[in-house]
């Protein structure tokens, strides 16, 4: 039998260690983590200069997007259960390339978590060693070359396909919308001589190959860029007759003069695909009816997409800017969802983590569902996602590929400019 | 700036350099590529309407430098702010772009008078350099400015009038090119009987062979450089507007117009008026020759290449002088 003054002194100690432990764990437990007052995103796009219209859509993308990340009040950071707001830092390039890497080192220094472009290949290029080193993530739109995501960069994140992943598309057009017997059988392909032309012409040829077409490509031309009279390519194409002819000139005004330059020559093939500024709704601002037949591989985007947000950001656009979004405005878009995605689901606001964030999307946009190539692939980083084709028709992108989501079928053969 | 006289050996040397180039065209497009003569016509066609245009645009820039001896870094740009200028006050009136080409040519020459009395008469008496540097800034400063004011996009300018494409025996000529190689030869002729017939003309001249001595005779050195400078503006104007029409006009395409225009009146000599014609109508030929045989990637190596040997044997270019 315990005496029990001892028992009431054992209970006494055991109450007093209880306490005790409870105060040590209470006093020696980490602060919780302070909660940070906004998110600072970097915006790093082509604003002026020769490739100003493709930073100026991300500017005009980025303003809806932020209207709508302001009126929820900021982003909902999963690490926090908080919603905190963005702020941006954007800084224009000029289109150069030095600058764009110089960018890099200003928003890193300004506390940017996370940047927003560059936009275009050149620039990407040029900001991806920077943005390596100082262990900022990007997430680059329209750069389609391989280069970018190829050399093993660990914050590079690519939200746009490259031409790999893109080409067969043209194929799967040919082989599924148009019958056997009138199948195209011979190919041309024109590219401008920028690094961006040269990797089109490449893959296209070898994507042919794999293809079955390799034999068909009667003519591969590296047109000059900034050339403004096409006239002797399109007189050599006359010559060859190819049933298809790829349009890769970089250059918008390149592309509007060839396209016009066509019609003074009399001449446009069965199937005419394009791939930069055909893509663009200033195509048809700028050729009217004669961008009619012209047909888009490689679509990232298109309004009548049944993805959550698609209509939404579509009716949001016009509404702003009394003027319809293009492709690469969904692309921009997309790419915008896939940071605040990150973000929101980081285990905690630094670089690093919003990192490994984006290495792990796998979410639905605008564009339909996403994903990055993981570390150990041939492109780390470079985004997979569906593709579409578009042929324009009355001056309007008609979605005809693939079919269940198209909003019209393939017009083909294109009718001779006399016929229209 | 120079008025070209005749020299025959000169003449003799380019009739039979476009003979031989353009029996080499006609051999590779029937012989080698199966076509008809159908399509060579063709190509001499298209080599010499952009080759007018090309004139057209150099104009303006052998005007400047043949009086302020200055290379006007400046000049594409103010062709493609006459570009938009044109599409601006005809969309505005509503009429065809051809019925404002005055308007728009007052529009830069006054921009022109402003710009020289403001700018260049004064960074000019520090030499030949700071014009050259403010042109520079000039051409930067238009680029975005035209952003600003008519956004980055391509347009083309519209003519109802000339908007369309005609055959001639199967050649197909688009009017806008048509149009613009006539202009370039009208303007030309109207430049060279500016110069020679008139005093303002005389004083053109005076200054550009000895600008000393012109303003001991009492020529008014800064007047004249402001009239050749806005001379050269005006023209500008024009060529943008034609430009637009045949191709498009961007507030991006300034620089490599000023390169090419640079290219052309070197080649057909500095400072005279002819010379930027037949310097046009060389490029012009070269280009689409070069492009259908040999392909459109080789067109800039073989136009330089051109450019180098003209320079090496005729350094003060085809008709310039000595």
């Amino acid at each position: 039998m315990i005496p029990r003054k001892t028992l009431v002194l054992v209970i006494l100690v055991v109450v007093v260690l209880i306490a005790g432990g409870f105060g040590f764990l209470l006093l020696s437990a980490p602060p919780a983590p302070e909660i940070p007052r906004e998110i600072v995103i970097g915006v790093n796009l082509p604003l002026t200069g020769g490739s100003a219209p493709i930073g100026l859509t991300g500017q005009e993308t980025l303003e809806i997007w932020l209207e709508e990340v302001r009126a929820q009040g900021g982003l909902l950071v999963k690490a926090y259960n908080r919603r905190i707001p963005v702020r941006t830092i954007l800084l224009d390039d000029q289109s150069n390339p030095a600058i764009s890497a110089q960018n890099m080192e200003r928003l890193a220094s300004e506390g940017a978590l996370v940047v927003f472009g560059p936009a275009g290949t050149v620039f990407a290029l040029s900001a991806a060693p920077a943005a390596e080193r100082l262990g900022l993530p990007i997430v680059t739109v329209q750069t389609s070359t391989a280069e970018l995501t190829r050399r093993g960069f660990k914050y590079v994140f690519s939200a746009y396909k490259h031409f790999y992943q893109d080409w067969p598309v043209l194929f799967d057009v040919v082989e599924n919308l148009i019958p056997s017997d009138r199948r195209p059988r011979t190919f041309a392909i024109v590219a401008d001589n920028t690094a961006f032309g040269r990797e089109a012409l490449v893959s296209f040829v070898d994507v042919a190959k794999n293809r079955g077409y390799g034999d068909r490509i009667v003519l591969k031309e590296n047109v000059t860029a900034g050339q403004t009279d096409f006239t002797p390519s399109i007189l050599r194409l006359r010559t060859l007759n190819p049933d298809v002819l790829v349009n890769v000139i970089f250059f918008h005004s390149d592309v509007f003069n060839f396209d016009r330059q066509m019609k003074t020559n009399n001449y446009y093939p069965r199937l005419y695909v394009g791939w930069t500024a055909h893509s663009f709704i200033s195509y048809a601002d700028t050729l009217r009816v004669d961008s009619n037949y012209a047909v888009v591989t490689a679509v990232t985007w298109h309004p009548a997409l049944p993805y959550p947000g698609s209509q939404e950001f579509y009716r949001k656009f016009v509404a702003k800017y009394n003027k319809e979004p293009g492709k690469e405005h969904g692309a921009d878009y997309a790419a915008l969802q896939i940071i605040a995605n990150a973000i929101e689901n980081a285990r905690s606001l630094t670089r690093e983590s919003i990192r490994e964030a984006l290495s792990n999307t796998k979410m639905t946009t605008i564009l339909g569902p996403v994903e990055f190539m993981k570390e150990g692939s041939s492109d780390p980083g470079r985004m997979i996602a569906p593709d579409y084709a578009i042929q324009w028709m009355n001056m309007k992108q008609v979605l005809i590929w693939p079919r269940e989501y198209a909003t019209g079928t393939l017009a083909y053969p294109a009718p001779s400019w006399d016929r229209r | 700036m120079s008025i070209a006289r005749p020299n025959f050996q000169l003449i003799a040397a380019l009739i039979l350099a476009f003979v031989i180039s353009s029996a080499i065209a006609y051999y590779y497009v029937v012989y080698v590529m199966n076509n008809t003569s159908l399509l060579f016509a063709q190509l001499v066609t298209s080599g010499l309407m952009l080759g007018g245009i090309y004139g057209l645009a150099a104009t303006g820039l052998t005007i400047i430098f043949g009086v302020m001896k200055i290379i006007n870094l400046a000049h594409g740009e103010l062709m493609m702010l006459g570009g938009f200028i044109s599409l601006w006050i005809s969309t505005f009136l509503r009429t065809d772009p051809l019925f404002v080409l005055p308007i728009s040519f007052v529009v830069l020459f006054v921009i022109g008078v402003f710009f020289q009395s403001t700018l260049f008469n004064s960074a000019m008496r520090y030499g030949l350099n700071p014009p050259v540097f403010l042109a520079f800034a000039i051409a930067l400063a238009l680029q975005n400015l035209m952003i600003l004011a008519w956004t980055a996009d391509v347009r083309i300018i519209r003519s109802p009038l000339i908007d369309s494409t005609v055959q001639v025996e199967g050649v197909s000529i688009q009017l806008a090119r048509f149009v613009s190689f006539i202009l370039a030869i009208v303007l030309i002729l109207l430049v060279k009987a500016f110069i020679e017939k008139t005093m303002i003309g005389k004083g053109l001249r005076a200054i550009s062979q000895n600008r000393e001595a012109a303003a001991l005779m009492g020529i008014n050195v800064s007047i004249v450089n402001v009239l050749a400078y806005s001379l050269g503006v005006g023209l500008a104007a024009i060529a943008g507007t034609m430009l637009g029409m045949v191709f498009s006009v961007s507030p991006l395409d300034g620089p490599v117009l000023t390169s090419k225009t640079i290219a052309i009146i070197v080649l057909g000599g500095i400072g005279s008026v002819a010379g930027a014609l037949v310097g046009g109508l060389i490029l012009g030929l070269i280009e689409t020759y070069v492009g259908y045989i040999v392909g459109s990637g080789f067109i800039n190596a073989v136009a330089l290449l051109t450019f180098l040997l003209v320079l090496i044997l005729r350094p003060s270019g085809l008709f310039g002088e000595r």
